[in-house]
């Protein structure tokens, strides 16, 4: 079965025998690889003869790897998988409206757009304040404000919706 | 000596006060507020009562509570650590009123150097170098626009009442004066319940060099020599080192002088230290003194050899200090690294979460000072440090590099944290060569927050074969609480709008 994982912007392909345990990689070479889970969700991988130890988490049907200091998000997906998200692409397109959530809760203590306002990348949003400390929420793209959740002075939970942007083209 | 300390803290310079008192034979009493029941603090103590309450206002700066807990089981002296009560001078005296030792200096010393104004004024007095600025808190934009075209730009908004960063803005024109001014007022009132504002001129590229005082109630100071703190990121430190790569023996002792000069001026005893800017051309300025331990404390344990919660106690308990200026020596090098839970690609966000795995790093050279465990919360409460790192070295060189070894090998999972950013920081050939200043991570900008590319190959084959090689079920376990399992439609669509 051939599988896709994304790191980041990265895509890796590998063609995995589920039967035989073997792998192969994009260039059709095999990969000797030696894995072993040395406590739960801790894993050590031998590649090469090269030593990685490294945590793994399922998180919301992709994982978070932990190794060396560094927290990478990755998503594995075998051909089955890949063809009805290409499906579903095509038949939706890509999104053009962004829903900008709080990712801590806190205070919004300032609310600098309103409907209708044209804004460049980095255009401050608002400021949260959590933890006694003020963040700033940015646009993440050249957009237009389509709708404001909140006011200032609101408290708000996390991934609690605070803006609808869409994006200009 | 003392029978038995209640810390009135929590987190590691809760265990870290705990531990002195065991190595020093006395009873320790911790108190916790109701989310921190299984936190290291209350397990190691002696005793642990609780303070209900979830926030701090309701918990840890509840100073009657913590008090009345203090006479309810024979406490005779209060250690308040760092943060919360530590530099409240109102606790300090209802502490003596109740009869009990505050581990400390005097009350009235902290109100004077707890006002930064008030502090530099007597500094003034007493011929300690000061940045120019105003002396009183602003009190009207057009005061504060006035003061500026004096002093010239860029100037520093800073909270009176305030220090770690909360309430500060740099302005360079007067066109952002207004807004800063309101945002700075605003931080202020929320984090020390006092919106008073000062200015002061903006060094550039200065270091942040700090001198450790010791006092005793005899009127004895000495200086344990220099911290560099150059490192920060928010005005929070992230990276502190003992000794500075820049100060020469000469420039020791003059900046060690100014700092027992500053100590003397408010009456202080107890171990406090003095932070001084120092500017290209090896000036220094007075910034403030903070009257309590620092967070930084371990770098000056590590290179003069003494335990500073040790001589605080010791101090407190009217002894005389044991140790003479001409007799501070400095063995080694050390840095520390504060290890955060935040999102160092995104402006350096808190980032709580719970703590799933943990396996801390050893070896030569390191020692940490860590409050949490396997299982704890990094909640929204309280500030996100998780633990510090400190490494000793026979040099400098050798400090970085077992830092680094130490933070590649520390194990640390469920949560966002800035281990990452600390490595690029240490790697960093400009930190390297000690070209330090407090505008270091703006500076080389690029080159931290650039994205790590190295090893996608080993990374991807490590997610592909957790993947396939997990148990049947695992997922559906990780899955939410009760929550169906996904179907593999959601996913994709969860996905695609992750991207």
């Amino acid at each position: 079965m051939k599988y896709v994982v994304k790191i980041g912007e990265q895509e890796v392909t590998f063609d995995y025998d589920e039967s035989s345990g073997k792998l192969t990689n994009q260039n059709k070479r095999d990969v000797p690889y030696d894995w072993v889970e040395v406590a739960k969700g801790c894993f050590s991988l031998l590649l090469n003869g090269k030593s990685y130890l490294l945590y793994l988490e399922p998180s919301n049907g992709s994982y978070r790897l932990f190794t060396e200091g560094r927290m990478i998000s990755a998503s594995v997906q075998d051909e089955q998988n890949l063809l009805i998200s290409k499906l579903v692409k095509a038949h939706k397109g890509e999104p053009k409206e962004q829903v900008i959530k709080a990712s801590i809760p806190g205070l919004v203590t300032k609310v600098f757009v309103k409907a209708g306002d044209s804004l460049k990348k980095d255009d401050t949003v608002l400021t949260l304040e959590a933890m006694k400390m003020e963040n700033l929420i940015k646009a993440p793209c050249g957009c237009v404000v389509e709708k404001v959740f909140v006011k200032t002075g609101q408290t708000v939970q996390q991934n609690q919706e605070l803006v609808l942007l869409k994006k200009v083209e | 000596m003392f029978k038995k300390i209640l810390v009135a803290n929590r987190g590691e310079i809760a265990l870290r006060i705990i531990r002195t008192c065991k190595d020093m034979g006395i009873q320790s009493v911790a108190v916790y507020s109701e989310i921190d029941r299984k936190s290291p603090h209350v397990l190691f103590a002696d005793e642990a009562y609780p303070l209900g309450g979830v926030t701090s206002t309701e918990s840890y700066l509840r100073g009657d509570k913590i008090i009345e807990i203090a006479l309810q089981h024979d406490v005779q002296a209060i250690h308040p650590g760092y943060g919360f009560l530590s530099e409240n001078a109102d606790f300090a005296r209802a502490v003596r009123q109740a009869g009990l030792i505050f581990i400390g200096p005097p009350p009235e010393a902290i109100e004077l150097m707890g006002s930064k104004t008030a502090a530099r004024i007597l500094m003034r007095e007493h011929d300690v170098p000061t940045i120019p600025g105003t002396l009183e808190p602003i009190t009207s934009e057009r005061e504060a626009l006035k003061v500026a075209e004096e002093i010239g730009y860029p100037i520093l908004l800073k909270a009176s009442a305030g220090g770690g960063g909360k309430g500060m803005r740099l302005v360079h024109r007067a066109e952002e004066l207004a807004d800063a001014l309101q945002g700075a007022a605003r931080e202020a009132q929320s984090a020390f319940g006092d919106a008073s504002v000062y200015i002061e001129k903006y060094l550039e590229k200065p270091r942040h060099i700090e001198f450790q005082i010791l006092a005793d109630q005899h009127g004895n100071i000495v200086h344990l020599g220099e911290r560099e703190c150059s490192i920060q990121r928010r005005h929070q430190k992230i990276i502190e080192e003992a000794p500075s790569v820049v100060l020469t023996p000469e420039l020791r002792q003059q900046m060690g002088e100014a700092a027992i000069k500053a100590a003397r001026a408010c009456g202080y005893h107890n171990a406090g230290t003095i932070e001084f800017m120092l500017d290209k051309d090896g000036r220094f300025y007075f910034l403030e003194m903070n009257t309590r331990l620092q967070v930084e404390h371990p770098v000056t344990e590590l290179v003069t050899g003494l335990d500073l919660v040790q001589e605080q106690i010791l101090v407190a308990a009217g002894k005389k200090l044991a140790i003479q200026q001409s007799y501070t020596s400095f063995y080694g090098h050390a840095i520390e690294c504060r290890l955060y839970a935040e999102d160092a690609d995104n402006n350096f966000s808190p980032s709580p979460g719970t703590i799933t795995f943990l396996r801390p790093a050893m070896g030569p050279g390191i020692r940490e000072d860590s409050g949490v465990a396997e299982g704890n919360e990094i909640s929204l409460y309280y500030d996100p440090m998780i633990s510090k790192l400190i490494a000793w070295g026979a040099n400098r060189e050798q400090a970085i590099n077992r830092m680094i070894r130490a933070l590649k090998e520390y194990q640390l999972a469920g949560i966002k944290t800035n281990f990452g950013f600390l490595l690029r920081v240490l790697q960093h050939p400009a930190f390297k060569a000690g070209q330090l200043s407090t505008t270091f991570i703006d500076q080389h900008r690029e080159d931290l927050f650039k994205e790590d590319l190295a090893e996608t190959e080993a990374l991807a084959l490590a997610a592909l074969l957790g993947h396939v090689k997990r148990p049947a079920k695992s997922f559906k376990i990780a899955q939410q609480n009760n929550k169906p399992a996904t179907s593999q439609w959601k996913i994709v669509g969860r996905m695609k709008n992750a991207r």
